[in-house]
C-alpha cells in the first residue's frame, strides 16, 4: 500500500515549500484587514518548520527525519526571474538541508502574540519564535520556473531515497502564473516517485478574487468561478488514503477524492492546511 | 550658642511662667501705687490691682501654656511630612547603554543568535524529561 513507508533517519522525508512572493501577495489574507497574503504564507511557513523541528527533537538530539527546501519566486521590475533558495548555502537546484541544518539556520525573534489567559480572555504576550522567512512581495509570478527547479530538485532526491515516503510540495502562491501555464510542470512532478508512491503536491491559492473560499475539493464543481481555480485544483494531488484520515480525525471537510487544495485560505485555514500536509508523513523511526 | 541649644525647653518656659507670675505682681503693685496716687478708695484700688494681677497672670499662664502646644504641634506635624514625603530608597539600576531606535531597528525585530533556537528546542525537551 503506497504511501506508508515509515520515515527513519536511514530513509527520511521531504518536504519542499514553495513561496510565491509575486507583487499581488501584498493583497489581504482572507479578507482580513491588516493580514498581508505575503505575512501570511511568512507566519505560516515559520509555524510549520517550528513544528517540524520539535518533532524531529528528541531528548537532547535532533534528528534528521526529514530534508527541508524553501524555494521562494518572484521577478524585478524588469520581468527577471528571482528564484532563491530560503536557507542558507542551499540554491533551487539543491534547496534541501537537514532538520538539524535547519534548526541551526533559525534567527530567533521576539514577536507579540495573542493568548488564551485561563479566565477567557486574551492577552498580548512577548514569546521568541524562530524565523527562517521573512514577507517579501513584489513584481511578477514565475511559477513555471519555480515549478520547474522543484521538478529537478526532486528528481535528484527521489533517485537518492528510492525508498522514502515520497517527497511533499506545498505551493503557497496566488495563482496567476505570469510565465505561462505552470500545469504541465506540476504534472510531471507528479509524475515523480519513489517505491512508496508519487510525490504529492499541495497548493494554497490565495486568490485575489473575494470568492467564497474552498477546502480540500473532490471536483471541480466544487470551486468559485475563478479561471485560474480550475488550473490550481488540476495541478494539486489527491489525498492518499492516510491523508484522509488524518484530516478526518482532525474534523476537516475531506471526503474520498479531496486533493490538497485550498482556495482563499485565511490564516487559521493555512496553517491547517500545512499542518495536515506536514503531519500525515508523522510516523517516525 | 551651643551652650544655649543644650538649654531644656521645658525650664526655659517654667522659667518665663514664673517671671510672668512675680512681673504681673510688680504691674499690680505699680497700679496699685496708681490708683492710691489719684485718689481713688483704698479697698477699691487694692481689688482692682488683685484682678489686674489675677488677669495678667491668668493670660500669662494661658500664653504660655499655648505657645508650648503650638510649638509641640510643629514639631510633630514637620516629622509626620518628613516620614510621608520623603522618596523611598531606591535599588541602584544596572547601567545599560542603548543606541537610538531607527525606523529600520522597528520594522526589523533583533535577531538573536541562530544556536539559541537549537537551546530553545532541547532546553525543552530536558523540562519535559524532568516532568516525566
Amino acid at each position: 500500500m503506497p504511501y506508508t513507508a515509515d520515515i527513519s533517519r536511514n530513509n527520511p522525508g521531504c518536504f519542499l515549500f514553495l513561496i510565491d512572493q509575486s507583487g499581488s501577495m501584498s493583497g489581504a489574507l482572507g479578507g482580513q484587514p491588516g493580514l498581508y497574503k505575503s505575512d501570511g504564507a511568512a507566519d505560516a511557513i515559520n509555524r510549520v518548520l517550528d513544528a517540524i523541528s520539535q518533532r524531529c527533537s528528541q531528548g537532547m538530539d535532533i534528528r534528521d527525519y526529514f530534508d527541508i527546501g524553501v524555494i521562494t519566486y518572484t521577478t524585478d521590475e524588469g520581468g527577471r526571474l528571482l528564484l532563491e533558495s530560503a536557507l542558507p548555502e542551499t540554491s533551487p537546484e539543491q534547496p534541501f538541508l537537514k532538520v538539524s541544518e535547519v534548526v541551526d539556520a533559525a534567527e530567533v525573534e521576539e514577536k507579540l502574540v495573542k493568548e488564551s489567559d485561563g479566565a477567557g480572555g486574551i492577552v498580548e504576550v512577548t514569546r521568541k519564535v524562530p524565523t527562517w522567512l521573512r514577507p517579501t512581495a513584489m513584481y511578477g509570478t514565475p511559477m513555471c520556473e519555480a515549478l520547474s527547479a522543484a521538478c529537478k530538485a526532486l528528481q535528484d532526491w527521489t533517485a537518492e531515497h528510492p525508498d522514502s515516503y515520497p517527497p511533499m510540495v506545498i505551493n503557497i502562491t496566488d495563482g496567476d502564473a505570469t510565465d505561462g501555464n505552470p500545469e504541465p510542470v506540476a504534472q510531471e512532478i507528479m509524475a515523480l516517485e519513489t517505491n512508496d508512491g508519487n510525490v504529492l503536491i499541495y497548493n494554497a491559492h490565495l486568490s485575489e478574487m473575494s470568492a467564497t473560499p474552498a477546502q480540500y475539493p473532490a471536483s471541480e464543481s466544487e470551486l468559485p468561478a475563478d479561471e485560474y481555480a480550475a488550473r490550481m485544483f488540476r495541478m494539486s494531488s489527491v489525498f492518499p488514503a492516510p491523508v484522509i484520515e488524518l484530516a478526518d480525525s482532525m474534523g476537516l471537510p475531506v471526503t474520498e477524492g479531496s486533493r490538497g487544495y485550498v482556495y482563499n485560505a485565511d490564516m487559521v485555514s493555512l496553517v491547517q492546511f500545512l499542518d495536515i500536509g506536514t503531519r500525515a508523513a508523522s510516523d517516525l523511526h | 550658642m551651643n551652650a544655649l541649644k543644650n538649654i531644656d525647653g521645658k525650664l526655659v518656659i517654667v522659667g518665663l511662667g514664673t517671671l510672668a507670675v512675680f512681673g504681673s505682681f510688680v504691674v499690680g503693685v505699680v497700679l496699685y501705687a496708681i490708683l492710691q496716687g489719684l485718689g481713688i478708695n483704698e479697698d477699691l484700688a487694692w481689688g482692682l490691682a488683685v484682678l489686674m494681677w489675677i488677669a495678667v497672670v491668668a493670660l500669662g499662664v494661658f500664653g504660655v501654656v499655648s505657645f508650648y502646644n503650638s510649638t509641640k504641634n510643629r514639631v510633630e506635624q514637620v516629622t509626620v511630612i518628613r516620614e510621608v514625603t520623603a522618596p523611598p530608597a531606591r535599588p541602584e539600576l544596572p547601567v545599560v547603554e542603548t543606541e537610538p531606535q531607527t525606523l529600520r531597528d522597528k520594522a526589523t525585530p533583533p535577531a538573536v543568535p541562530s544556536s539559541s533556537y537549537r537551546s530553545m528546542l532541547l532546553e525543552g525537551n530536558k523540562d519535559d524529561d524532568e516532568l516525566r
